[in-house]
């Protein structure tokens, strides 16, 4: 390494931010639909909120490995200065530009080699939110020379990625009305930005909006649940689709072959009470294929048919291809909050396996061989009910990672449980409705905590384990240096060795680890970045079980680290 | 007493005082039901206030004057919403009473279940749901804001005159005499009409009213703006007729007139 004269250093720092402003300006104008299709060609990029399309959360970068990553150390760290509801963002790089939100729909650009500011945006709120969602933000979309924020009084905002400066704004349904907002990270497709919307336990019908990212007019729109007369609607009981829930509060995948895009949809409301909405409830707990140009359905596939444990099918949508009996297979694997992972044909939306990720499972005993759930244990009405996993699932939103390097699936996980007391609640339009209350409770014959585990992504055949204490709330980041990235509840950002499990490497951040690790690089340095800081509905809930982490203190800081000079 | 005295004091009570469930008052036991159907909800407080997206309520001190201004005003730029208005001060003042209840628990104490849950939110008029209908690209909504909700980009209504409903039918109907209507054409060649919301000496901010779904409020520097001409032809509230039925817009009026 060269020594530099602390004056050369500061030329050399400033020289820097002018290349990168220049790097930012021409990325402004050049990220093309191409380049983000093509995202895993530039893995010094993290251009999606999956990382690429196919989202497997897994860098190519491989400078920092399991041979040196316990030389990591901190590099810098930024601050955003809102800390409710926790840090949950998915940091995106674009050619030495760092794009990030926190709480509260601020937005930042920062150099991504030094954390210096180039601009911000703070979303002007209204003064009341007062809704069951938020304030959580889960990152941006970048394209066009536009970045895209979805907001928590449901708007979607467009911002010009050199300057901030709003360019469009469009108010998608009144919040105060709908009791929905927006908390999940937008994705670009071509020429349109799609993004969903919470509401999925009130009395509401999702939906899932196209806009054109140019000028913020709407492309199309794909109801969650189909409308009067429309195939699907007699899944219904009468009237109960009005306000039959199915949010989209996730980022759906894109395969650009199939020009598919693929989303996974929540759960209907009521949530836990399912007396006033008999039938199947499409396409609530679905995974839906969308015709990207279009929005028309191409397939879907209901993984629970008329869920009363408030499961959700929300989660990520994984992307692999496998040869499966001698034949390549498209795959789509999908974990699920109620401690299962479908596998699908993405080509057909064709059943082909379920896997438990979840330790303690008793709202089936199974899945058969034709996806059918077996020996169904329901909430009942006004009678408490053990169900596991919790409410809050076998996971959280926080996502799992797919490593081509190993061929496994890395996928965080929480045990506990909870006695659920249906009702049956008139629902008003806005209102919450959740159809009943839960106390959280331990496991009967097991720990409660949290674990970490390497699948194989078809099989479901566990290869190894990472106990943790606590549930575990932070996605997983996956790289060719053969490691995994995460952090825990106390605030350990650590690295684990992606063939053994083995913690190699671990930094005390001081909050709890919400959020989602990237890598990138900046003149071909590895940067491995986290946002920590401790909060949201589930983190909130845990004191019922760990009545010390009420004292887990809040954060807003974000990390990166790298190999030393 | 000193401050840390009085913590002191509280914190005894919580330690040392017994569980007074079974003392609770009728207020107090009104107010768990109305707890447990409107503050427990999915992830909010919890049941019987075990904690969740919100904070934990049972076994903490709380001053009644702080229950009372957080209930009614709720928390601004949070989740925690205003009640006042929205259910009695009676309901309030029950509310209150029950978490005062459980202030001296221990977290983990075992509560009574609660049967009965009776519904506390306001229910919706036809008119309302009309305004509001999402499934009508040019609902009432997208443009007029009422009672605090609904888009700005034409000018909220201020009052509400009880005026029969045919006559606010009429005016509803009735094309506006805007001058704010304009129509934009842009280098480029996009052209298109929409209602100007703002303008300084190098950004004009129009919410565009070209597509099939909401005005998108759009900021454009104006060195790219050829021509602002009026725009004539942008007559929304004449479609009104292909939205809306006659009855439905009776309806509608008449829920306007109740604000």
């Amino acid at each position: 390494m060269v020594s530099l004269d602390p004056m050369t250093k500061k030329f050399a720092r400033h020289t820097s931010v002018f290349l990168l402003a220049v790097t930012a300006f021409c990325a402004s104008t050049d990220m093309t639909s191409e380049r983000l299709i093509h995202a895993a060609a530039e893995p010094q990029n993290w251009l999606t909120y999956g990382g690429s399309y196919n989202a497997w959360r897994y860098s190519a970068l491989n400078e920092i490995n399991r041979d040196n990553v316990r030389k990591l150390v901190p590099v810098w760290a930024f601050q955003t200065g809102k800390s409710e509801g926790g840090f949950s963002c998915t940091p995106l790089v674009a050619d030495g530009i760092m794009y990030i939100t926190s709480p509260g729909n601020r937005v930042f650009a920062l150099n991504a080699a030094t954390g210096e500011e180039i601009w911000h945006y703070y979303y002007a709120l209204p003064k009341t939110l007062g809704l069951i969602y938020g304030p959580v933000n889960r990152g941006v979309a970048i394209g066009a020379g536009l970045i895209f924020m979805g907001t928590l009084d449901n708007h979607l905002v467009a911002l010009n990625s050199r300057t901030g400066q709003e360019v469009w704004n469009v108010d998608i349904e009144d919040m105060r009305q709908c009791g929905c907002n927006i908390t999940g990270a937008p994705l670009v497709v071509k020429d349109k930005v799609l993004v969903g919307v919470t509401g999925g336990d009130s009395a509401h019908r999702g939906y899932i909006n196209a806009f054109y990212v140019n000028t913020g007019r709407r492309a199309w729109r794909f109801w969650t649940i189909p409308g009067p007369h429309e195939s699907g609607n007699e899944t219904w009981q009468s009237g109960s689709w009005k306000n039959g829930g199915g949010a989209t509060w996730l980022t759906g995948s894109f395969d650009p072959e199939l020009n598919l895009i693929y989303w996974g949809i929540g759960n209907p409301a009521a949530d836990l009470y399912g007396g006033a909405r008999q039938g199947s409830n499409l396409y609530t707990d679905c995974v839906v294929a969308l015709d990207a140009d279009t929005g028309t359905l191409k397939w879907q596939y209901q993984e629970i048919p008329h869920d009363v444990w408030d499961w959700d099918s929300a989660y990520e949508c994984i992307l692999i291809d496998k040869v499966i009996d001698g034949v390549s297979r498209k795959l789509l694997v999908h974990p699920n909050k109620g401690g299962y992972a479908w596998v699908l044909d993405r080509v057909t939306g064709q059943f082909i396996a379920a896997w438990r990720f979840g330790e303690n499972v008793n709202w089936i005993s199974g899945i058969d061989s034709k996806g059918s759930l077996l020996g169904r244990n329901e909430p009942v009405k006004d009678k408490p009910t053990l169900i596991c996993p919790s409410v809050s699932g076998s996971r959280s939103w926080n996502h799992a990672s797919f490593s081509p390097q190993t061929g496994l699936l890395y996928t965080p996980a929480m045990e506990y449980c909870d006695v659920i007391t249906a009702r049956d609640e008139a629902p008003v339009q806005g209102a919450p409705l959740f159809g009943g209350g839960y106390e959280m409770k331990r496991p009967p014959n097991a720990e409660a905590g949290g674990h970490l585990d390497a699948y194989d992504p078809v099989s479901g055949k566990r290869q190894w384990t990472y106990r943790s204490k606590y549930p575990l709330l932070a996605s997983t980041l996956a790289t060719a240096g053969s490691l995994i990235f995460s952090g825990d509840p106390e605030g350990h950002f650590f690295a684990l060795d992606a063939l053994t499990g083995e913690k190699l490497w671990s930094f005390s951040t001081g909050s709890g680890n919400r959020g989602s690790p990237v890598a990138f690089a900046v003149n071909g340095r590895q940067y491995i970045a986290v946002p920590t800081g401790w909060g949201s509905a589930v983190a909130g809930a845990m004191p019922q079980i760990w009545p010390e982490t009420e004292d887990f203190p809040a954060g807003a800081t974000l990390f990166v680290f790298a190999l030393p000079d | 007493m000193n401050k840390f005295g009085f913590t002191f004091f509280l914190a005894a009570c919580g330690l040392f005082g017994q569980s007074i469930l079974s003392a609770q008052s009728a207020e107090a036991i009104q107010g768990k039901q109305l707890f447990n159907a409107s503050c427990a909800v999915g992830y909010c407080h919890g049941l019987d206030g075990r904690a969740g997206r919100g904070p934990r309520l049972r076994g903490r001190v709380w001053a009644k004057s702080y229950l009372y201004k957080t209930i009614e005003q709720g928390i601004p730029g949070s989740s925690m919403p205003a009640w006042q208005g929205r259910i009695s001060e009676e309901k309030i003042a029950s509310v209150v009473s029950y978490i005062l209840s459980i202030s001296k628990e221990q977290p983990g104490a075992e509560g009574e279940r609660v049967q009965a849950i009776p519904s506390t939110a306001p229910t919706d008029s036809p008119g309302k749901s009309l305004f509001f209908d999402l499934m009508r690209d040019r609902n009432c909504s997208v443009c007029h804001r009422v009672s605090g909700a609904g888009a700005a980009v034409a000018a909220p209504f201020k009052s509400f005159q009880p005026v029969p409903a045919r006559a606010l039918l009429a005016k509803i109907t009735a094309q506006p005499a805007s001058g704010s209507n304009i129509r934009i054409r842009l280098a480029g060649g996009e052209e298109f009409c929409g209602v100007k919301a703002a303008a300084d000496s190098q950004y004009l901010r129009v919410y565009d009213l070209g597509g099939a779904g909401p005005p998108v409020l759009r900021t454009i520097r104006k060195r790219i703006v050829l021509s602002e001409t009026p725009c004539p032809s942008l007559n929304v509230h004449g479609s009104n007729s292909v939205v809306y039925s006659s009855l439905e817009l009776e309806s509608i009026a008449d829920f306007l007139t109740r604000q």
